[in-house]
């Protein structure tokens, strides 16, 4: 029951995301079948294209800021915005605990994550050869939805922190909005004290999965270079360091909630 | 005092995103001092380095998300809230209501789009690497246009949709979407019809790729094209919000 209520309150949500990176996906592939090899550089393989279009975007981590902003979207709501629209008296006069409510509401905003991001691991390599007249490998695919997924899931739970300690109806969009460029800013600044450079330099590998962006693209474990294939071993320490931030920041919501005078 | 109401309903939106953006430029021309020029490109202009990171950075979405969202709020939102009726009953008709928050947004993005030309060349100077202000004027020029019509956008987008969440999705995805539509193969050589373009030069007549500077002609053409849309969609919500049912 409380799955279904949460999924009534972000399916629109979900939805309007669903479409858009459907869309993308479909517009990438149309544009393989009329543009690629591409005129300028036809050296340059169908699975850099892809990537180049889909998992990187017009400047690199371009689509990976896009996605971001779908996971911080997801994450809004909750009892603050019910409590704007006067109707958390109901919702807390459910005999549940508040963090069973916000249990609830992560793991659905997760799992609507999780199936936005597969869209391109079903509709790229399955309509590829249909499209395009060329075949995307699934791995690969699937690798970059990895990467994907990892931060992905770190921008939900921000969304989810902004929406329970903001009230009103625009804080927490306009915190949403400002909150990776704000990260960015920080990252870059940290790096320079120690020396590294965050945007590009893969020297300091903890930089390198701080930066969301270089992260989320890929373009740091490809290889052979400008080839759009994700190479090596996943960077399990960085999907453990994300997961474990994900989870605290949970349940910081979780107890921010649970001690909110509503 | 219709205008302190406007003003007191979006200062958060705008401070909030001035103090951010304000902060990434100092950021971003301060970086040079390291970073500048870069390992890889040694003869790399210093006006790219600033177009880069500034005029085509990851700046340009926040600038027209917070533009879209500067948009928000009015009638619709007080009626989901339930003090629409306290708005309605002060004695000044809907159109001066609307009139005082589109005046408001528009300064405050117009405020935005020159944020960059404040900070670039004055901090550029101190590290030793001159930006020219003028340049700077002409960006903060191409952004305010184009800002303008994605305030508008979200100011009609506030007037035709109710729900909580569809103005915030529509804010978030609107860019998104535009920058999609853009990409269509047969639209994609139209470089002017993707906004972001026309912020920042990219791909278009006024725009030397080889320095970063805008040359040339100023686009009056283009620039009163961009107003003369915005100037529909804020008329076009006008007579929408006299016509609402509230």
């Amino acid at each position: 029951m409380l799955f279904y209520k949460a999924w009534r309150e972000s399916r629109i949500r979900f939805l309007m995301c669903a479409g858009a990176v459907t869309l993308l996906c479909v517009m990438v592939l149309v544009r393989a079948r009329t543009q690629f090899p591409v005129p300028n550089n036809p050296n340059i393989p169908y699975t850099a294209f892809v990537w180049v279009n889909t998992f990187a975007g017009p400047v690199i981590g371009g689509n990976a800021v896009g996605f971001t902003y779908m996971a911080l979207l997801l994450g809004l709501g909750g009892l603050q915005r019910e409590r704007s629209a006067r109707t958390s008296p109901f919702t807390l006069a459910l005999p549940l605990t508040r963090s069973r409510l916000v249990a609830t509401r992560a793991l659905v905003g997760v799992l609507e994550l999780i199936v936005i991001a597969a869209i391109p691991v079903v509709l790229i390599p399955t309509l590829s050869p249909w499209i395009a007249g060329r075949p995307y490998p699934v791995e690969q695919a699937a690798l970059h939805t990895s990467l994907f997924l990892a931060w992905g899931t770190v921008w939900y739970a921000v969304g989810l922190c902004w929406s329970i300690v903001l009230s009103g109806e625009f804080a927490p969009v306009i915190a949403c909005v400002l909150t990776p460029i704000g990260y960015m800013i920080a990252m870059v600044n940290v790096a320079r004290l120690f020396g590294g450079s965050a945007i590009s330099d893969s020297a300091s590998p903890a930089f390198a999965a701080a930066n969301f962006m270089y992260f989320m693209s890929g373009i740091g474990q490809m290889s052979p270079p400008n080839s759009g294939l994700f190479a090596g071993p996943l960077p399990w320490t960085a999907f453990t360091s994300l997961a474990c931030v994900t989870l605290s920041l949970v349940a910081l919501a979780a107890t921010v909630t649970a001690r909110q005078d509503f | 005092m219709l205008w302190w109401k406007a003003w007191r309903e979006s200062r958060g939106r705008f401070l909030s995103a001035a103090i951010v953006l304000a902060v990434f430029c100092a950021s971003s021309v301060s970086r040079a001092r390291l970073d500048f020029p870069p390992r890889l490109e040694p003869h790399l202009p210093y006006t790219t380095f600033i177009w880069r990171g500034i005029y085509n950075g990851p700046n340009v979405i926040v600038f027209v998300i917070v533009s879209v969202a500067l948009g928000l709020g009015g009638l619709m939102r007080e009626r989901a809230v339930g003090t629409a009726p306290f708005t309605l009953s002060l004695p000044v008709s809907r159109l001066a209501l609307f009139g005082s928050r589109a005046g408001v947004g528009m300064l405050q993005v117009i405020a935005l789009a020159t944020i960059p030309a404040w900070i670039v060349p004055w901090m550029s100077s101190r590290i030793g690497h001159p930006y020219p202000a003028q340049q700077a004027w002409l960006f903060a020029g191409l952004f305010a246009v184009v800002g303008l019509v994605w305030f508008a956008a979200g100011l009609l987008m506030s007037t035709m949709f109710a729900g909580e969440h569809t103005p915030t999705a529509g804010v978030l995805l609107l860019p998104f979407g535009h920058l999609a539509l853009a990409s269509i193969p047969g639209l994609r050589p139209i470089r002017w019809l993707n906004l972001f373009n026309v912020m920042n030069g990219s791909g278009l007549g006024y725009f030397d790729a080889d320095t970063s500077l805008l040359v040339g002609p100023f686009p009056l053409v283009m620039i009163a094209m961009m107003l003369g849309v915005a100037l529909s969609m804020m008329l076009a919500a006008a007579g929408l919000t006299r016509r609402l049912h509230l």
